[in-house]
């Protein structure tokens, strides 16, 4: 047995006992009444564990991938779903921090040949990340464009940084200001390059909204 | 929205007792008031036996004995849950064994942990929503009724909603109706649209099926190489290469596919059936010992891997292990075929031993239950028994078996050719051809015989040469269903003969047991019924 097998299993188990907490904590929620000072502290610790969840799912994810062991299968999946799921994840949140979620999935945008959990774990990470830094909203948009079924997700906040927007970017390790440690847009970016179609492959971007806010982009082939 | 849920009858199956709670929890806060929990597969077992469920969660992972997936295809081999019965399987996290599956035995979804309210309520709407939409065309499937089926594939596709679904389903249904074109057409449709396994390996298949093995040799490679956890693709390809007899190649795929998931049996019990074909006693005995060992619990299981481990332990010089082994067939399993495989093994390994007494008596209980048989036994596993007799240096006995084979199936020139084979590997390639061509001949004309009597309105004679005919082929249909007609026209004639019409109807019988369905003998026995007088 070497190291990475202890950290794969104890992620393993890590990720149960997350999945145990959560649980309490949604149920201990649904016990309160009314929008008091605990109901609030409940709901910021419940994000929290999902954060931490997230994160070992992406993690659990990436050593997989990398190794060629991840159980990579795509299914037509409507939008429509996605979103709702997504959504439904990250709403209580939203509703403590007063932030107004919307989804708007295009008509014309159909159902997609792509791997449920990588895409349905990458979308919510990247909601919770704009409600961080959003004013009053966050959208999660579906479109088909030339290049493939385009997801975004906008946010009316500041925008990104310049580094962050720098071609070069994520690079390993912390930083300190911001606290994030560009996971989620390492993970995002292998999510789209597992998913091919003919020549093509998935892709991701950051960019800045001419009206203000960021946004993100995982298109899918 | 309580109202989808209150109306359902829920079982939820999961060993750790805190996650049973929390997620039965889950269930109450969605709505469900119906909810049976049950803690191990032998319990959900009982369960499912004597209750009707609308949906089943069920954690993958159940400790000792069962896990998901067993109960899952116990579940729907026996008939626990229907059609419309939505299995979702829980699990920590996504692997291989799991999710690629085979689209037969596989749940309606599966759910990671950890689950949360919102994720649990929506992904049951939308499954409750999916069965209910495909279970008239699913119901249609089962009643082979694959005219209906298609048409309402086509009719709901226009609708937009399950597409992929229906798609599948509609390639299955022109599979099974014998339009092999339509279907892959159908497949070509899903491919267009994104590289789908599925889709591919469907194509393969059908290309497989028509002849064209390079041609779907080529689609499988596409697939191991661009899905290789879609173990499907693996198994398909060895297929292919043991018909090409690429033993090394076939040795290769199957260890890479089980590198990727060890823990299929069946999968295991082909790798071991490989390995002692290419010479590796070792690898076949370790991977029928885990083939065993990973169908302990199963309700599917075979003796395949326990057969396979006996012959591998007479030739490695362990007789004694293997009559063991074969020991443990006898206990587990009770059909005929089992056991007389069993027997056949075991003439192996007596010869082994060297014990001349117990060959004699493996060799005759072998002709009792084959030559000798009440029922039939098929002739495939028949000319694996002749081929057992061949390579102890039973020549004689073989033969006579072969040649039984061969005259019930006077017509199967396929099946002729494998007999000949079976002679060729025993050393008696020209022997063997003179008496193969002599005995099919014999059945052929005892056939035409009986029936050129009837034909020039000599009953009496036709009847004779017809029972003649069925001593000589006792399990071909047309044989036995003669007789029935000879013996009909007769009682017509000369009136109610009581031993006349139970020959009839013992020959009816035997014919339907052969060849399940078979419209001339229920017609006989029709006719038979009408005949007989009421008491």
């Amino acid at each position: 047995m070497d190291f990475s097998t202890f950290v794969g299993a104890a992620v393993h188990d890590m990720k149960n006992s997350v999945g145990v907490i959560t649980a309490y904590l949604e149920d201990l929620l649904a016990r309160q009444t009314g929008e008091g000072a605990d109901a609030t502290l409940l709901q910021q610790t419940l994000h929290e564990t999902q954060r931490v969840n997230g994160n070992l799912v992406q993690l659990m994810a990436i050593y997989k991938i990398e190794r060629g062991l991840y159980p990579f299968n795509p299914e037509d999946i409507d939008f429509v779903e996605i979103a709702d799921e997504v959504l439904a994840r990250v709403q209580p949140l939203a509703r403590i921090r007063h932030i107004e979620l919307q989804a708007e999935i295009a008509e014309d945008a159909p159902g997609w040949y792509c791997d449920r959990e990588l895409v349905v774990s990458v979308l919510t990470q990247a909601v919770f990340n704009a409600l961080r830094y959003t004013r009053t909203k966050v959208v999660l948009g579906v479109v088909l464009t030339p290049e493939g079924l385009n997801i975004r997700v906008d946010d009316d906040g500041a925008g990104f940084p310049a580094f962050m927007l720098a071609q070069d970017y994520p690079q390993p390790g912390i930083d300190t200001q911001t606290g994030s440690t560009g996971l989620g847009l390492y993970f995002a970016r292998q999510v789209a390059a597992l998913h091919r179609h003919k020549a093509r492959s998935g892709q991701t971007r950051i960019e800045n909204l001419p009206q203000g806010g960021g946004r993100f982009v995982l298109v899918l082939p | 929205m309580n109202d989808v849920f209150g109306s359902r009858k829920f079982l939820l199956v999961e060993d750790f007792e805190t996650m049973r709670s929390v997620i039965r929890g889950l269930l109450r806060r969605c709505g469900a008031e119906r909810v049976d929990t049950a803690a191990s597969g032998d319990d959900a077992t009982k369960l499912l036996a004597r209750e009707r469920y609308d949906v089943v969660l069920c954690d993958y992972n159940l400790g000792v004995g069962k896990n998901g997936q067993m109960l899952l295809e116990e579940s729907r081999f026996k008939q626990w849950i229907t059609p419309t019965t939505v299995w979702i399987m829980i699990t920590a996290e996504k692997n291989s064994d799991m999710i690629f599956v085979a689209a037969e035995h596989a749940p309606d979804d599966y759910l990671l942990k950890p689950i949360t309210e919102g994720m649990l309520q929506t992904r049951l709407q939308r499954l409750l929503a999916r069965k209910a939409a495909l279970a008239e065309i699913v119901a249609a499937m089962r009643a082979k009724d694959y005219a209906r089926a298609i048409y309402l594939c086509n009719q709901r596709k226009q609708e937009g909603k399950h597409v992929a679904d229906l798609l599948r389903l509609q390639a299955q249904a022109y599979e099974l109706n014998g339009d092999a074109e339509r279907a892959a057409t159908t497949y070509h449709d899903v491919l267009d649209r994104a590289d789908v396994a599925w889709a591919k390996l469907g194509l393969a298949k059908l290309r497989a099926q028509k002849g064209d093995d390079d041609g779907a040799r080529v689609l499988l490679e596409e697939i191991v190489s661009a899905h290789p956890h879609y173990l499907e693709a693996y198994d398909g390809l060895a297929q292919l290469l043991e018909r090409k007899g690429d033993t090394a190649l076939q040795l290769e795929i199957l260890q890479r596919a089980t590198r990727i998931s060890p823990n299929s049996s069946a999968r295991q019990a082909a790798l071991g059936s490989v390995a002692a074909r290419s010479g590796d006693m070792q690898l076949a005995a370790q991977s029928f010992q885990r083939s065993i060992k990973l169908s302990e619990h199963s309700a599917m299981r075979t003796p395949t891997a326990m057969l396979g481990l006996a012959r591998v332990q007479t030739e490695t010089g362990a007789p004694q292990a293997a009559m063991e082994t074969l020991a443990g067939v006898e206990r587990d399993f009770a059909d005929p075929q089992s056991r007389l495989l069993a027997k056949s093994e075991a003439l192996r390994a007596h010869v082994k031993a060297g014990d001349e007494a117990a060959v004699q008596v493996a060799q005759q209980q072998l002709m009792d239950l084959t030559v000798g048989a009440s029922e039939a036994v098929p002739a495939d596993i028949a000319l694996q028994v002749a081929e057992t007799l061949m390579q102890c240096g039973r020549q004689n006995v073989a033969a006579e078996l072969i040649q039984f084979v061969a005259r019930n199936n006077h017509e199967d020139q396929t099946l002729a050719e494998r007999a000949q084979r079976v002679f060729d590997s025993g050393g008696m390639g020209e022997a063997g051809r003179e008496l193969l061509t002599a005995s099919r001949k014999q059945a052929a004309e005892a056939m035409s015989e009986g029936v050129k009597l009837l034909g020039q309105g000599k009953l009496p004679e036709a009847l004779q040469s017809m029972r003649h005919a069925r001593a000589l082929m006792p399990q071909n249909p047309r044989a036995l269903l003669n007789l029935a007609y000879v013996a009909v026209v007769s009682l017509e004639k000369a009136g109610w003969d009581a031993p006349l019409a139970e020959e009839a109807r013992s020959a009816i019988t035997a014919a339907l047991a052969l060849s399940p369905g078979n419209a001339r003998a229920t017609e006989l026995q029709g006719k038979l019924q009408k005949l007989t007088p009421a008491h």
